[in-house]
């Protein structure tokens, strides 16, 4: 564990969601204000109240590989690729890998999955990427933070290139909209029954989304030979806990709070100096007056562009962070952040933030967050400069 | 950089004890899922009102957890504290992902359990203890790689060298049951079960046992050269 501090910046992206097949077709969807989210045609959903999410039409495994689902998707991700460095280190950050393992063991799958019937732990879906890749299978861990998993691996990617432990690390996650998670879902009351309306006045919950992320990161000069282009650098980060709730967020956002503090230390800039924020916004009703207390507690009344995509792909666990990461990047390089997918009328404090229109600015700094089950909090500082 | 070890607990089937108890810790497979555990009103006070229905793998983390605490004189406290927890674990909570799936089959997911859906997930554990004992620093769980809970420590002195929490707790989790090794999860091998975790600290109030270890690159050693291969290494050894 050296103590040289380096420059860690995203060398490459890539992501799928229902909106895309890649980043490019996610942005500029999702630039346009277009959505995702339609009836759930995966499962029965006939006997629950909340009946939509954000599904890749064309999704399919292929049984000849012994994938699943989850495997399908990131095999997308990680197609989009260019090679990878030598000696790239993975981390796996997926959070319900194993649930069409548990549908399938439990006779929910159809008859023609048998082939499924393997145990996909974090280990083996980490273990499946390196391979993919050409890379070193026992190179790499996984890491789960609920919701926040691969913004929190980006942290740790970020934190072992400036150290100076590795020059470039993937930072992979996938999570489908399976009937596991969808039902887990509905029955704590977290999903809308009418439309997902990140920081709208009338949100009542989130939809989830199929996604998939892969975000290379690495030195400076690694990321500047791979882009032909000044990347952008993660300038700093935070992973804080609300020390008050396994599933709800403290009402006062305080593990928020703390996370954008840390992060704000490193990269040591004042909060006046983030130009905007692409939130969790997850559309229900307290994650959502969370985020904006936190704001308000460190950033005032100062407008400035906020913005949620889980409206237009949904919530993607395990991914979202890394989808959102790759996102805010974009709106970095063209100073522009996407409509919030949903929002009708926005909430009082999240007038003259949030917009379901495209937003310029002008800055070089964004923030992206992400919140979790069991409390977890993870903050991310992008920046970019020519 | 160096850091000191001030405490740690563990809890398995062949009994449980903290750090400062000076004996060695057996995590080995047994024939019995019951988990020798302490009472839970000599751990948490106030008492931790669900701790009496969590899963195995919950409680075993809880428990260790609370042990480890108690063992470098970190009790529960009114404040804040920036202490972070790192776990790992080879099965996490899958034992709870079966069960939870069990009551989404009764008509067609209208029964299923939004508590049990909640534990689904291996940091479920960490935040339960992150709230009772209010620790507010970063809590993650990764997988178990090699050497038991050494991917855990290697997270946790990195969160403590890169100055995002003034204490971490590392430790290993597991709570699968005694007939998996058969169940097709990894042919041949009993899962290990039962909970470990240290406390490490950077500058520990003096007065209390310490032990310094030294971590260079990715090798943490101890004071007089020895290499730590694993989290039990750390138990047993005379600071």
């Amino acid at each position: 564990m050296t103590d040289a501090r380096r420059d860690a910046c995203i060398a490459d992206a890539a992501a799928v969601t229902a909106l895309g097949e890649s980043l490019d077709a996610t942005w500029t969807r999702l630039r346009a204000g277009e959505s995702a989210v339609a009836p759930i045609r995966r499962f029965g959903v006939e006997s629950l109240d909340c009946r939509t999410a954000a599904c890749v039409a064309d999704l399919d495994a292929d049984p000849r590989e012994g994938e699943n689902l989850v495997c399908a998707l990131m095999r997308r991700a990680l197609d989009a690729l260019d090679p990878l460095p030598a000696g790239t280190f993975v981390i796996w950050t997926g959070v319900k890998g194993d649930a069409e393992f548990v549908e399938a063991q439990s006779g929910e799958a159809p008859e023609d999955r048998t082939e499924y019937r393997a145990p996909w732990l974090p280990r083996h879906y980490r273990r499946w990427v390196c391979r993919r890749l050409g890379l070193d299978p026992e190179e790499g861990i996984e890491i789960n933070a609920a919701c926040a998993s691969s913004a929190a691996g980006i942290a740790l990617a970020a934190d072992m290139v400036s150290s100076g432990e590795r020059e470039s690390v993937l930072v992979c996650a996938a999570d489908i909209v399976s009937r596991f998670t969808h039902v887990g879902f509905c029955a704590l009351k977290a999903l809308s029954p009418t439309v997902c309306r990140p920081f709208d006045a009338r949100r009542d919950g989130l939809c989830l989304g199929d996604g998939a992320s892969a975000v290379l990161v690495a030195t400076r000069d690694v990321a500047e030979r791979r882009l032909g282009a000044p990347p952008v650098r993660i300038a700093g980060w935070g992973l804080a806990n609300d020390a008050n709730h396994i599933t709800g967020p403290a009402r006062d956002g305080r593990g928020l709070k703390a996370a954008i503090g840390s992060a704000l230390d490193q990269a040591g800039c004042a909060p006046d100096e983030i130009e905007a924020y692409c939130a969790h916004g997850t559309g229900t009703v307290y994650n959502d007056a969370m985020e904006l207390t936190a704001v308000e507690a460190l950033f005032g009344d100062r407008r400035f562009p906020i913005f949620s995509v889980k409206g237009a792909i949904g919530h993607t666990l395990g991914a979202a962070g890394a989808i959102e990461a790759a996102i805010s990047a974009r709106a970095l390089r063209d100073g522009v952040v996407p409509p919030t997918g949903g929002l009708d009328e926005p909430e009082e404090r999240g007038r003259g933030r949030v917009s379901n229109a495209s937003q310029d600015f002008a800055g070089h700094r964004i923030l992206t967050t992400n919140s979790g089950f069991g409390g977890v909090n993870a903050a991310l500082i992008l920046e970019r400069r020519l | 950089m160096e850091v000191y070890v001030t405490g740690g607990g563990w809890v398995a089937p062949q009994g449980y004890g903290q750090w400062s108890d000076g004996r060695g810790v057996d995590l080995s497979p047994s024939d019995s899922d019951a988990m020798a555990l302490p009472r839970a009103r000599d751990l948490f006070d106030p008492p931790l009102s669900r701790y009496g229905r969590f899963d195995r793998y919950t409680k075993a983390g809880c428990a260790a957890i609370a042990l480890a605490l108690r063992d470098a004189g970190l009790p529960r406290h009114d404040e804040d504290r920036v202490i972070g927890l790192v776990s790992s674990s080879l099965y996490e909570s899958t034992q709870t992902d079966f069960d939870y799936y069990r009551t989404t089959l009764e008509q067609d997911g209208a029964l299923a359990s939004p508590n049990l859906f909640s534990y689904t997930l291996p940091g479920i554990v960490l935040g339960e203890c992150a709230a009772h004992f209010t620790l507010t620093g970063p809590t993650l769980c990764l997988g178990e790689k090699d050497g038991l809970g050494m991917t855990a420590l290697r997270a946790a002195l990195s969160l403590l060298r890169a100055g995002k929490a003034d204490v971490m707790l590392a430790g290993r989790i597991e709570g699968a049951s005694s007939g998996w090794g058969e169940a097709g999860f990894e042919k041949g091998s009993q899962p290990l079960q039962g909970a470990v975790f240290v406390v490490l600290e950077r500058r520990p109030a003096s007065g209390l046992s310490q032990l310094r270890l030294v971590c260079e690159n990715e090798e943490v050693r101890l004071e007089n050269g020895g290499r730590i291969a694993s989290l039990l290494d750390l138990f047993g050894t005379e600071s």
